[in-house]
C-alpha cells in the first residue's frame, strides 16, 4: 500500500472511531432521558395503583358495607332459612 | 525585481497566516491541557457539585393486615407543596405561580411576593394527591413551586382497632400500638437516588430504582376484620347504653391462643389530635382491676384438681352472711342452708367459695393463681402490658384468702382473665396469647405456644360442665345463645374508692367470660364494663352482649350448632 493511502486509511479509521464514540455517548444520554421518563411513569403508576387500592379497601370496609346494607334495608336472614351447601 | 518582491510578500503573508493559525491552535491546545489535565480534579469537583444531586427518600411503610389479608393500615404517597419566594421574585413570575396554584385549589397567603421576605422556602399545602401534583408539574409557570413526596398513613376501615393499630407521627415513625412495637419491621429502607442535571437543568436518574423492593415488611395480625367489626358494633351500642367509663371485649381461640378480636372503648380517631393521653392506653392489657366472680374459676378448678372437692360436695352457706375477722361477707343470691359446689357456682355464692378456698389453703391456692397466668406477663406483642397485682401468700392476712377466692383483693388484666378461661376451654392447657401471625412473607411466623398444663383434662371437663350449668340455670342465663351450648361466669365487682380506700357503693366492674360450644369450645369471649351507670349487674349488661357477639361470631365462623 502506498504511504499516502495508509495515511488516508488511518484518518478514516480515526474519524469513524470518533463518530462511533460520539454516537454512543448520544445514545447513552438519550437512554438516560428514557430511563428517567420510565422511572417517573412507573412511580406514578405505583402511586395511582396504591390510591386505587385504598379506594377499593375503603369501599369494601366493614363499616361501608354495613352502611350499604342499611341503606338498602337489608337484614340478616333467620338462621333457620340458611342452607349451607358444601 | 518587482515580480520577486510580490512573491516574497505572498510568501510572507502565507507564513504569517499559517503561523497565526498554528499559534491559535497551540493556544487552544495549551488551554485544553490546562483544563483537562492540570485543573481536572478541581473543575470536576465544581461541576459535580452543581450537576450531580444525591437525595434520600424513605421507602413506603409496610401494611398492617388482618388474618385474611384485608388491609387495616397502609401508606399513600401524597405531596407537600412549597414555593421558593427568592427564585420567584428574581424571575418575576409570581402571577403565573398564583394562577397555577389557584387552578388546583390552593390559595396563596400573600398578594405580593415581597411580603414573604427574604426566604427560599414557604410551605403552602400538604396531602396533595398524585393527580394534583402531576397537574401542577405540567402547568406552564410552575417554576419556583416545589413538590415533596411524603407517605401518609391511611386506615381504610376508619375508626377501627385503634388501640391495637396505634398511629404514626409526621415523620412516619410509630408512636403507639403495633405501629410502634413493629416500627423497624414496618419501616421501609432509605432509598438513595443519584441524579444529575442536563444542560437545561432537567434532573436525570443515574439508573432505574424499583422502590417497591425497598418497601417495609407487611404485618399480618391474628385479628379477623369481620369479627372485630361485630365486636365493635355490639360493644359500641352497649357502651353508649350503659354509659360506662371504659369497656373491653376480647375474642380468643382457646386451642391456639389467637386473638380474633380486641375492642377497647372509648375509641379515638387515628388522624385526630389527642386531647387526653389516657385514651391511648389499651385497657385490655395495661389496666388492672378486681375481677369479681369470674375469678372463682381458679379456686373451683384448683380444688377439683387437688381432689379437695367434687361437684356434688355440699357446703353450709351461713344463710347468706359470714363473719370473718371484722368483716361480714354476704351473698347477693342468698341460698339458705347447704348447697352443692355446682349450685354454689351457679348462684355465685361468695361464702361458698370462701369455704372451697379454705380447703385448698393459702399456698396451694396461690400456686394455682400463678399457674393460671395471673400476676405474670403473657408476652403478647402489645405495649404497656401490666403484670397485675397480687401479694405473696406469706403476706396474706385473715381476709386475703376469702377475698381473693371471689375475685377481690387481687388485680388482674382482661387478657389474664380470658387466658384462664381459655386454659379451661383448652382441656387445662394455658396458651400464650397471640396477636401477630406473620411479619412479611417469610421473615417471621408466629406459631401457637403452650405455656404450661394448669389442670388435667378431666378437671377442665368438670369445670366446663359446671360453667355450662351457670348459663343454663344460674346467673349467666342471659348469656344463652340459640342453637349453641354456652359455659361461662358473670362477675360484678365493687371498685375501691381511691379517696376513702373503701369499696364503693356506686362504681362497679361488670364482666362476663364465656365459651362456646360449652364442652368443646371453639371461641372464648370476655366482656368487661368499667363503671356502668344505672344497672351494674353483669347478668344484665355484660352477659346479653356476650350472647349477641357469640351468636354472630359463631355463625360467621361456621361453628357447628350443638343444640
Amino acid at each position: 500500500m502506498k504511504k499516502k493511502d495508509k495515511r488516508v486509511l488511518i484518518l478514516i479509521l480515526l474519524l469513524v472511531s470518533i463518530f462511533i464514540y460520539l454516537w454512543e455517548n448520544r445514545t447513552a444520554q438519550m437512554m438516560k432521558y428514557r430511563v428517567t421518563e420510565l422511572q417517573n411513569q412507573y412511580d406514578k403508576m405505583v402511586s395511582e395503583n396504591d390510591a386505587l387500592r385504598y379506594v377499593i379497601n375503603f369501599i369494601l370496609s366493614a363499616d361501608n358495607l354495613n352502611k350499604i346494607a342499611k341503606d338498602n334495608k337489608l337484614s340478616s336472614p333467620d338462621s333457620s332459612s340458611i342452607v349451607e351447601i358444601d | 525585481m518587482k515580480k520577486n518582491n510580490n512573491s516574497i510578500s505572498k510568501e510572507a503573508r502565507r507564513f504569517v497566516l499559517i503561523s497565526a493559525i498554528i499559534l491559535v491552535f497551540l493556544g487552544l491546545l495549551v488551554r485544553l491541557v490546562y483544563i483537562q489535565i492540570v485543573n481536572y480534579s478541581k473543575i470536576s469537583r465544581d461541576v459535580s457539585s452543581t450537576v450531580n444531586k444525591q437525595s434520600e427518600e424513605q421507602a413506603k411503610r409496610g401494611d398492617i393486615l388482618d388474618s385474611s389479608g384485608k388491609v387495616l393500615a397502609e401508606s399513600l404517597q401524597k405531596y407537600d407543596l412549597s414555593i421558593d419566594p427568592n427564585f420567584i421574585r428574581e424571575r418575576r413570575i409570581y402571577d403565573d405561580v398564583k394562577a397555577v396554584l389557584a387552578q388546583n385549589g390552593i390559595r396563596v397567603p400573600k398578594a405580593n411576593i415581597k411580603d414573604y421576605g427574604n426566604t427560599s422556602f414557604v410551605w403552602l399545602a400538604s396531602g396533595l394527591s398524585e393527580e394534583t401534583a402531576a397537574n401542577i408539574r405540567k402547568s406552564q409557570g410552575a417554576a419556583g413551586i416545589i413538590l415533596k413526596p411524603r407517605f401518609i398513613r391511611q386506615y381504610p376501615e376508619g375508626v377501627f382497632l385503634t388501640h391495637i393499630l396505634g398511629r404514626v407521627g409526621a415523620d412516619s415513625k410509630g408512636l403507639n400500638g403495633m405501629e410502634f412495637v413493629f416500627n423497624s419491621e414496618l419501616s421501609g429502607e432509605i432509598i438513595k437516588i443519584k441524579q444529575y442535571r442536563d444542560g437545561r437543568g432537567r434532573l436525570l436518574n443515574e439508573g432505574f430504582i424499583d422502590k417497591s423492593e425497598k418497601k417495609g415488611h407487611n404485618l399480618t395480625l391474628t385479628i379477623d376484620r369481620n369479627i372485630q367489626f361485630i365486636v365493635e358494633q355490639e360493644m359500641d351500642l352497649a357502651f353508649k347504653k350503659n354509659r360506662a367509663k371504659r369497656a373491653v371485649c376480647i375474642v380468643q381461640r382457646p386451642k391456639t391462643g389467637e386473638i380474633l378480636a380486641m375492642a377497647v372503648l372509648p375509641e379515638y380517631s387515628l388522624s385526630d389530635k389527642i386531647a387526653d393521653i389516657d385514651i391511648l392506653k389499651n385497657f385490655a392489657v395495661s389496666d388492672i382491676f378486681e375481677p369479681g366472680s369470674t375469678f372463682k374459676i381458679v379456686a373451683l378448678a384448683a380444688a377439683i384438681e387437688e381432689k379437695k372437692i367434687t361437684a356434688q360436695d355440699k357446703f353450709y352457706l351461713e344463710d347468706g352472711k359470714y363473719k370473718i375477722a371484722d368483716r361480714i361477707i354476704s351473698d347477693d343470691h342468698i341460698i339458705m342452708g347447704f348447697a352443692t359446689v355446682e349450685k354454689i357456682m351457679e348462684q355465685s355464692s361468695n361464702i361458698g367459695f370462701i369455704k372451697i378456698a379454705y380447703k385448698l389453703g393459702e399456698n396451694i391456692f396461690y400456686n394455682y393463681i400463678r399457674k393460671f397466668g395471673f400476676f405474670s406477663i403473657t408476652g403478647i406483642e402489645l405495649q404497656g402490658e401490666s403484670r397485675g397485682m397480687l401479694a405473696d401468700a406469706s403476706q396474706w392476712n385473715a381476709l386475703s384468702l376469702p377475698n381473693i377466692s371471689f375475685g377481690q383483693g387481687i388485680g388482674v388484666t382482661a387478657l389474664q382473665i380470658i387466658g384462664a378461661f381459655s386454659a379451661i376451654a383448652n382441656d387445662g392447657i394455658l396458651m400464650q396469647p397471640l396477636i401477630v401471625k406473620q411479619i412479611g412473607d417469610n421473615i417471621k411466623d408466629y406459631k401457637p405456644k403452650i405455656v404450661r398444663r394448669v389442670v388435667s383434662a378431666d378437671t377442665a371437663k368438670e369445670v366446663k360442665r359446671i360453667l355450662k350449668a351457670v348459663v343454663e340455670k344460674g346467673t349467666g342465663q342471659s348469656a344463652k345463645v340459640s342453637q349453641y351450648t354456652v359455659g361461662g361466669k358473670t362477675g360484678t365487682a365493687q371498685k375501691i374508692n381511691t379517696h376513702t380506700k373503701e369499696y364503693s357503693k356506686y362504681n362497679y366492674i361488670a364482666s362476663f367470660c364465656g365459651m362456646l360450644p360449652a364442652m368443646e369450645p371453639e371461641i372464648v369471649i370476655l366482656i368487661v364494663f368499667d363503671e356502668p351507670r344505672g344497672d351494674y349487674y353483669a347478668a344484665s349488661i355484660a352477659a346479653p352482649v356476650f350472647s349477641k357477639i357469640a351468636k354472630r361470631t359463631a355463625e360467621y365462623l361456621k361453628i357447628p350448632k350443638d343444640k
